[in-house]
């Protein structure tokens, strides 16, 4: 087992992931930009180093000081949490070559599931079913060829994209010219890879996305799926589920199996999720996350696991400590993302100080925060405050459990997620549950909420 | 994964500090789960020579004997080499004593050690730590090994009641364990004791310095008819690296004079030497590191008066 872990993240995912390697009696480091000296997750670590100023490309992408202050303190694995160098497979590369292990697939798994036109390539030939679409398009001219050859409505996506960005929706070919440049200028901001390609757009589909963990022995098993079709605008995740609700014994069966080759397929050790459209009974292969994902306490919540510390121990050369017999789903849990966030306009982010905080529990609610009132939340990173999962013996328990918990909450001092959350958590179509990705594009909190 | 029963001995210098450095490097070979008390036994034979210190451990490692082998020697050159800065005699033995249940006779190699059975410095921390030993050193002549002597190390048991004195010392050495192998937290236990020894959390830079030199709490309030003790015009020296800060030769102390725009020191990351420049003339008014110390971004290294 690793001695001492750098953890290359902030927030709540870095306090995450700090327990996880204490429970397992392994020290940890955390790294901290000048605008997160008073984060939570600095104070919870048994080290911290600063590795630059607020902006991300210069502190919590700076390859060359987080290696360095792995080294330095003697650190032997780096878990890379999500976002930033999580699927970075060149940092993966250069922590093997400085003698650390990095918690996540191999590089070469990373640069091949990340990039998302090779990893449909590899799905395509795993017979697993994917999406109409493209490979990476060199230029405007060949999106409007492709466009035409796909049938409007159509999607560009960035190959190395994540999170909704580098993502537009194309009706027309009038749109093409614009949406190529801007989403490639957003790819090329966030990403450092403008590279663009083009799926058929399924209209009305469910963002369906399975769990799965392997180990360096070659055992892979599944751990149930979840439903994150209740999506901002953006494509953002904003309510997460599982079991998924109203679909087919034999679809959910497709999805675990379909899951389960395209992990063995790439030979896969470690946390991933291989994310579905899925429209009908129809099951389309969209991407790979080689990486924990945000919403992973909704699985751990309903099986009884815990992801990270399976993730560390697989990394460490362990054998997974489950198989798949012994994977039970019990009940049902949904996670709500509270972000500092204003949904009355698109979901603009809010950067401010948090004047109070309280934060729900009690039976079967579980809160992932790094948060606390006095804190001021930086204007540089992602905007999630709080995780607040709820788990019921049915999906009915769980939402009136959330509901609960939510009313419970208290955030101000910044706008939030949690009034639409609400409001979602009491609207007729989400509790009937099975909403597609649209569901919030029309979705009015007020009349929701007077219901 | 195999493990090893290591035996440790030196006779040169602060000889039990060379063992201990020697157990606490022993870690780079895998992992020790069990280490000896120190033991002091009086050089025979040339009685001139100063007494042995020795000590055993248990090492859990990935290395097969050959491969340990080659490694122990390798450690051996290196701690003899970094401790004294000389070549020469080597202040530190590390042998094989056992392996698993290997039984091997090759030239270079013999396992178990060719004079274990005959060997009282190396069978009593042995037996210490793996009873399985206790049998061969019974076969020992009591005079034998009553010339072993223990004198102290984190191997201590007491049988019956703990002391108090005993369980002080105990968690002072783990403490000096956890600060000296720069650990956060340790944890040792036995029949009866456990001690869990953790270092405050904190920033590095929490510990270079008491008092954060451009916060506004420590500098003092400006005097009412606007005079202040000192208005030459300050400039702090920052880190742009995280690393290890070396001051350049030859260092500056508090008070240096600098004649002119010059290195004072560099920040070693990645094997890449930042240097950390003077930018004009001005004298030293702080240090803020010491040599060789690790430093984070923005960590504050000089203060240059003007």
């Amino acid at each position: 087992m690793f001695r001492k872990l750098l953890i290359a993240n902030r927030g709540e995912i870095a306090m995450r992931v700090n327990r996880a390697a204490h429970e397992l009696g392994i020290a940890t480091v955390a790294i901290f930009s000048e605008a997160d000296r008073e984060s939570l997750h600095v104070r919870n670590a048994d080290e911290a180093y600063c590795v630059g100023p607020g902006a991300v490309a210069r502190s919590y992408l700076n390859i060359p000081n987080i290696i360095s202050a792995a080294l330095v303190s003697g650190a032997d694995a780096v878990h890379p949490g999500y976002g930033f160098l999580a699927e970075n497979a060149r940092f993966a590369e250069i922590c093997a070559d400085h003698g650390l292990t990095f918690v996540g697939p191999t590089p070469d798994t990373i640069s091949r599931m990340g990039d998302k036109a090779t990893a449909k390539a590899i799905m395509r030939e795993a017979k697993v079913p994917t999406t109409p679409g493209t490979d990476i398009l060199a230029s405007v001219g060949d999106a409007l060829a492709a466009a035409k050859k796909l049938g409007y409505p159509v999607m560009l996506k960035a190959t190395a994209g994540g999170g909704g960005k580098g993502m537009r929706a194309v009706r027309t070919p009038a749109e093409v010219e614009h949406a190529f440049a801007t989403a490639q200028a957003e790819a090329e901001a966030n990403f450092k890879d403008g590279r663009l390609y083009m799926e058929k757009l399924i209209e009305r589909p469910r963002h369906v996305e399975v769990q799965i963990v392997g180990d360096s022995f070659g055992n892979v098993v599944h751990v149930g799926e979840r439903d994150c079709s209740v999506q901002k605008p953006s494509h953002q995740k904003l309510i997460e589920e599982a079991p998924a609700p109203k679909i087919s014994d034999r679809t959910r069966r497709k999805l675990h199996e379909t899951a389960l080759a395209a992990a063995r397929a790439v030979r896969y050790q470690s946390a991933g999720t291989l994310e579905f459209l899925l429209e009908g009974d129809d099951v389309y292969f969209m991407e790979m996350n080689t990486r924990i994902q945000v919403e992973h306490p909704v699985t751990e919540m309903l099986y009884g696991v815990d992801l990270v510390r399976e993730q560390i121990r697989v990394a460490a050369g362990e054998r997974l400590s489950f198989d798949q017999r012994r994977l039970e789903a019990r009940g049902h849990a949904i996670e709500c993302r509270i972000n500092a966030e204003e949904p009355t306009s698109g979901f603009a982010p809010a950067a401010g100080t948090l004047t109070d905080v309280a934060l729900p529990g009690g039976c079967g609610v579980r809160v992932d925060s790094h948060v606390y009132a006095g804190l001021a939340v930086p204007p540089f990173y992602d905007s999630l405050l709080a995780k607040i999962v709820a788990h019921g013996a049915t999906r009915g328990e769980a939402i009136e459990r959330m509901a609960a918990a939510l009313h419970d909450t208290r955030i101000a001092g910044v706008n939030t997620t949690l009034g639409i959350c609400r409001a979602i958590m009491a609207d007729a179509r989400f509790r009937e549950g099975g909403v597609a990705i649209d569901y919030l594009l029309d979705f009015d909190a007020a009349a929701a909420a007077a219901r | 994964m195999a493990l090893a029963r290591i035996g440790l001995g030196s006779n040169l210098g602060d000889a039990a500090a060379n063992v201990e450095d020697a157990l606490a490097a022993l870690g780079s070979l895998g992992t020790v789960v069990a280490r000896s008390s120190l033991y002091r036994t009086p050089a025979w034979g040339v009685t001139e020579q100063p007494d042995f210190v020795n000590a055993a451990a248990l090492l859990e490692t990935d290395l097969g004997p050959f491969a340990l082998l080659d490694a122990l020697k390798a450690l051996e050159v290196r701690l003899g080499r970094v401790e004294s800065f000389r070549w020469g005699p080597r202040d530190i033995d590390l042998d094989i004593l056992a392996y698993d249940d290997l039984l091997l006779d090759e030239p270079t190699l013999k396992i178990p050690h060719a004079r274990l059975h005959e060997r009282a410095f190396a069978l009593v921390p042995l037996a210490e730590i793996d009873p399985a030993f206790g049998p061969a050193l019974a076969a020992l002549p009591e005079e034998a090994r009553a010339a072993v002597q223990r004198i102290r190390g984190p191997g201590t048991r007491s049988i019956g009641a703990v002391r108090w004195d005993e369980t002080l010392e105990r968690v002072r050495s783990a403490a000096e364990f956890c600060a000296s192998a720069g650990l956060a937290r340790f944890r040792m236990q036995d029949a009866d004791l456990e001690i869990e020894v953790r270092r405050e959390p904190r920033s590095i830079r929490a510990a270079a310095l008491p008092a954060e030199p451009e916060s506004d709490a420590a500098l003092p309030p400006p005097s009412a008819n606007g005079a202040s003790h000192d208005e030459r015009p300050r400039r702090v020296l920052k880190a742009e690296f995280v690393g290890i800060v070396r001051f350049s030769r030859p260092p500056v102390t508090e008070g240096s004079e600098i004649e002119d725009d010059r290195e004072l020191a560099f920040v070693e990351s990645l094997g890449i030497r930042n240097p950390v420049r003077s930018g004009g003339a001005g004298r030293v008014a702080t240090v803020f590191v010491t040599d060789g110390q690790p430093v984070e971004y923005g960590q504050p290294l000089f203060a240059i008066e003007q």
